[in-house]
């Protein structure tokens, strides 16, 4: 409790405050804005946050991923065009609610549904979150491998897209990531010659061409088009104390599926949503009103879709695996700033993890506010062509590689990143297993490296306890499955018109 | 039916990058594929076993594109179609784009970084379908500005000045 309250007094230093609350904002333009997503705007901050101190840069990002959230619900509202993977389910009800001349009222659940959701999801994060690391910490090097391992495994299996295509991702990711002189005996690997791929391929310009050039380019196809709200004047309307409280239900289940679905790594906003949703209609007396401008269909996502950003952080936090694409690029800050992310970070940098807490709940608060006072700012973003934040998005993508190393060639390695990663978008495989791969593989080859020199070779000791054999059975089965699946026939249809991942 | 020719060219692509990376690293070292309980792990087991991984996943992902061609029949034009279908504005687009970035990261250190931003934001908001020069010229000044006085004035970094 005491380093929560010194989290709290961190967070609230004036520049790591201003941090959050202009990270918050830009949040909510970039999630309001079709096109642009999470990791994206994060990834665009990363040349800004270099030369700063590790906290405010992270509490930066934090705010970037908190606002981003309730952003994408503004388009689902009054476009029907999510402005975030996760604000897809929004659209279903808030979009009728708005034909029926109730779009402010729509963005008000949608807003105190995701604060509610936000606050949930923080709340289970504290506790989880110093429970989960003393356990942690007390893992071996074999543990910490298998747990990464499996949590590449769930990615590639919760991941929109078949398991197949996800694990490509995987692999590939992980074979980028040994590129580079090999840290035990110091052989070159993968370099191709280049003195440049000696020290690897540089982390900031995978995560700028994954996330950045790749994304711009495969929103290429939004060029001219102009998008026509269903109306531009609207003022927020939030529901009264008593109309939320009689939707409890609502927003219990969707903070709690928030939580729990996000902290399985990959599944994400996204995938939370429909469960919340499809659960709270399942619970409705009047099931045939969703769809229809039912004000649970929009509580239940919203709530769904910030509570995930407690439950991300549980795994993130714990165990170094990012829950989906943005937690993957704050893991990547983290690197970036000289900090491990692992089982030991609770104990090397705790006061940074309650100060990042603690900037996660602040930023829910403020992202309620900002909403609810600047909602017209946000919907005459919402009309802005694009054409002008794209070519920006690419200089600040450039100059987030080249300021790695002070060179060009970072910058090189993002183009061609970003060209794989778009045409991987093209083929509809989830780029973000790609950078998942990236991050974890040093974790995981490193630990299966250690875990054989202290076990005398035996590949026995990655079974060698009830953990083990639980955690190796998860990837046995997940494996299983989609070599039986694989047997069978090929993906399923609804596999097969999904849309790209973009979170 | 473009979809499994996508999807069949997509896995094909995988194996010859699991294969480039397989023979890179073996004639790099010579290190055999050796894991198990007689040696170590050694510097290439992990990286052989991905690039046979990922072989035998493209593998897979190929071949299984290629059985749906098979049963949908015609898989020459399908494959034609696909070529045809690549070249469209957008691709144009989107080439004209990684030209124009692979010319920023080239002159990024030769020219000027604010009259190297101006050309390349002006340019990229032509690509991006704007029209009206005016707008174009203030915007891309005012951004080249910004960017000039946040990275190389405050963030001092080490871009031609």
């Amino acid at each position: 409790m005491a380093d929560l309250v010194a989290g709290f007094a961190t967070a609230m230093e004036p520049t790591n405050f201003l941090m959050i609350l202009v990270g918050t904002m830009l949040g909510l333009f970039a999630g309001a804005l079709p096109g642009l997503s999470s990791p994206m705007a994060i990834v665009v901050l990363l040349p800004l946050t270099y030369t700063m101190n590790a906290l405010p840069a992270l509490l930066v990002m934090i705010g970037v991923y908190v606002g981003t959230k309730l952003g994408g619900s503004f388009a689902a509202v009054l476009l029907r065009t999510p402005g975030t993977p996760g604000a897809a389910c929004t659209a279903l009800d808030g979009f009728p609610m708005a034909e029926r001349g109730q779009a402010g009222l729509a963005l008000g659940y949608a807003t105190v549904g995701s604060t509610a959701g936000g606050v949930f999801g923080w709340l289970l994060a504290i506790i989880f979150i110093p429970l989960l690391s003393t356990v942690a910490v007390k893992s071996s090097n074999a543990d910490i491998a298998l747990v990464g391992v499996m949590g590449l495994f769930m990615v590639s299996a919760f991941v929109r897209g078949s398991m197949l295509r996800g694990l490509i991702g995987v692999f590939l990711g992980l074979l980028i990531s040994t590129v580079g002189l090999d840290k035990i005996d110091a052989s070159e690997r993968l370099t191709f010659g280049n003195i440049d791929l000696l020290s690897g391929v540089p982390f900031a310009a995978a995560l700028t061409g994954f996330f950045g050039i790749a994304v711009v380019l495969s929103d290429v196809k939004l060029i001219g088009r102009k998008e026509v709200l269903i109306t531009d004047k609207v003022n927020m309307a939030l529901p009264t104390f008593r109309d939320m409280a009689a939707r409890w239900r609502a927003m219990l289940t969707g903070a709690f599926f928030g939580t729990g679905v996000g902290a399985i790594p990959g599944v994400g906003a996204e995938g939370a949503t429909w469960v919340a949703y499809a659960s709270i209609r399942g619970q409705s007396k009047n099931p045939e009103n969703f769809g229809k401008g039912e004000p649970d269909g929009i509580v239940a996502p919203e709530a769904a879709n910030n509570a995930t950003t407690g439950g991300t952080m549980v795994p993130m936090l714990t165990l170094g695996i990012p829950g989906d694409g943005s937690t993957a690029v704050i893991l990547g800050a983290f690197i970036l700033h000289g900090i491990e992310p692992g089982v030991l970070l609770m104990q090397t940098s705790s006061e940074l993890v309650y100060g990042m807490l603690a900037g996660l709940l602040i930023s829910t608060i403020l992202m309620f506010l900002i909403a609810w006072l600047a909602i017209r700012v946000f919907i005459y973003m919402l009309q802005q062509d694009r054409s002008w934040l794209f070519p920006m998005v690419l200089v600040l993508a450039c100059l987030g590689a080249f300021a790695t190393m002070g060179s060009t060639f970072p910058v090189y390695v993002a183009i061609v990143l970003g060209v794989v990663g778009f045409l991987m978008e093209k083929a509809r495989f989830p780029v973000v297993t790609v950078v998942l791969g990236i991050i974890l593989g040093p974790i995981i080859e490193e630990n299966i490296r250690l875990a054989l020199v202290l076990s005398g070779d035996d590949w026995g000791t990655f079974v060698a306890t009830w953990p083990r054999i639980a955690l190796v059975s998860v990837i046995v089965v997940l494996l299983a499955w989609e070599v039986y699946r694989q047997v069978r026939g090929a993906e399923p249809e609804a596999v097969r018109n999904d849309q790209p991942i973009g979170d | 039916m473009s979809d499994a020719v996508v999807e069949f060219v997509a896995g094909c692509a995988f194996v010859a990058v699991a294969v480039v990376a397989y023979l890179n690293l073996n004639a790099a070292t010579g290190d055999a594929f050796a894991f198990g309980a007689q040696s170590s792990m050694r510097a290439t087991t992990f990286p052989n076993f991905l690039a046979i991984g990922l072989g035998v996943l493209g593998a897979l992902f190929a071949m299984a594109a290629a059985r749906r061609l098979v049963e949908q029949g015609n898989a020459a034009a399908a494959f034609v179609n696909l070529f045809k279908s690549v070249w469209s504005r957008e691709t144009a687009i989107a080439l004209a784009i990684i030209v124009l970035l692979i010319a920023y990261a080239f002159l990024l250190k030769k020219v000027h970084f604010g009259l190297l931003t101006f050309i390349f934001l002006a340019a990229g908001f032509v690509l991006f379908g704007r029209r009206k020069p005016v707008p174009i010229i203030i915007v891309a000044a005012a951004a080249s500005a910004c960017f000039y006085g946040l990275f190389v004035g405050l963030l001092q970094l080490a871009l031609n000045p």
